[in-house]
């Protein structure tokens, strides 16, 4: 392949799935480079991703996902790659959909596509809460980003161009505080949309996790995140 | 209901601080909890200034029953302010703090990578040379 691709999987903690990833990824593409953004981690994180051959760059501390994500915008565009694809580091996300979510934006379909388990073909095996929070962030994004239509606007199964990780890095560093990890997919999906990036979305299906509770669900977060909406919806109003 | 003037003030003084948090949030310069943080704080003193009986209570926890003067609500306010700006620089901060942290480490990846493309050149040039 003529492009240069990077696939960024940021992790905390993940030192039992980690090198399972990396090596299923290093082996369907060969051609890509898989770079570990280790997050802090207090386990074996960093030297299992290191062991599978994964690039790695560990945060001298825990950020809580967000500069982690940025960090690999940052690579991409300094380390000059064509196109960035994020996947999970709990093995949830399958590499073998790698292809279809890049395939939209190496087409120039699209500058970000993003990885759906709702459209057709896609999982929908959420609970009765997952799904409430599920309608109120899409009819928040519905709402604040006219001409955009996500289905699954808190996926992370995301592929961008290089024009997308330009404008969203000057909006992140120049024009805005770090987003909650909780939010940060939704606030991209509102960025891009007023920045007239073209989003597309593509089916994929998830692996339950084989280890350990999600990082990004829990009893605490569940509360918080109805008012962390309302906050996005003061914030981002026009 | 009329209200008295002190409850003007502080009324007045509640508002400013919801307010400025407001700003703050839509021009993107504070997080989330800060937000919150302070929005609890403005709506508690707009009460309590509504309806100073609630003041009453503190008397009766803390065993006292002298009035607040103006010294005091005046210093008060100051230090709330003042909070409220400190609070405001350490988010913004942290947001800084943040996004050194994300660019140090991509600049140390990259000198890394550099480093690691010329040992491999100069590796193969060896070879090549042995070759020779």
């Amino acid at each position: 392949m003529s492009y240069r691709t990077l696939i960024m999987v940021p992790a905390y903690n993940e030192e039992k799935t980690i090198k399972e990833v990396v090596e299923r990824v290093k082996e369907l593409y060969p051609d890509f480079d898989v770079l570990v953004i280790n997050d802090g981690s207090e386990d074996q994180t960093e030297s299992e991703a290191l062991k599978a051959g994964a690039d790695v760059i560990t945060l001298p501390f825990r950020t809580y996902g967000t500069p982690a994500v940025i960090t690999g915008y940052l690579v991409a565009l300094r380390c000059c790659y064509d196109y960035l694809v994020k996947i999970d580091g709990d093995g949830q996300h399958k590499p073998e959909d790698i292809l279809s979510v890049l395939r939209p934006v190496v087409e120039g379909l699209a500058d970000i596509c993003v990885g759906s388990r709702y459209l057709e073909n896609g999982e929908q095996s959420d609970s009765l809460i997952k799904l409430a929070g599920r309608v109120l962030s899409s009819t928040l994004v519905g709402n604040l980003a006219k001409n955009v239509k996500v289905s699954d606007v808190t996926s992370g199964f995301r592929a961008w161009n290089r024009r997308a990780l330009e404008v969203l890095l000057d909006t992140y560093l120049n024009e805005r505080s770090f987003s909650d990890d909780s939010v940060l997919w939704l606030v991209e999906t509102i960025i891009a949309s007023r920045k007239e990036l073209k989003i597309k979305e593509v089916p994929i299906s998830v692996l339950p996790r084989k280890y350990g509770g999600s990082k990004s669900f829990s009893f605490l977060k569940m509360l918080k995140y109805p008012l962390r909406l309302i906050l996005l919806l003061m914030e981002m109003m026009r | 209901m009329v209200l008295e003037r002190y409850s003007l003030v502080g009324v007045v003084f509640s508002l400013l601080i919801l307010a400025f948090d407001l700003y703050l949030l839509r021009k993107h310069k504070i997080d989330g909890v800060t937000f919150t943080r302070w929005f609890i704080i403005g709506i508690v003193v707009c009460l309590v200034s509504i309806f100073p009986a609630f003041l009453s209570f503190i008397y009766l926890v803390l065993g006292t029953e002298v009035l607040v003067s103006a010294v005091t609500v005046s210093s008060f306010m100051v230090l709330l302010l003042l909070i409220f700006y400190l609070d405001y620089k350490v988010n913004r901060l942290n947001d800084m703090l943040l996004k050194l942290t994300a660019l140090v480490a991509v600049e140390k990846y990259r000198s890394r990578r550099k480093d690691k493309e010329e040992e491999d050149s100069n590796e193969e040039n060896a070879y090549q040379s042995g070759q020779v």
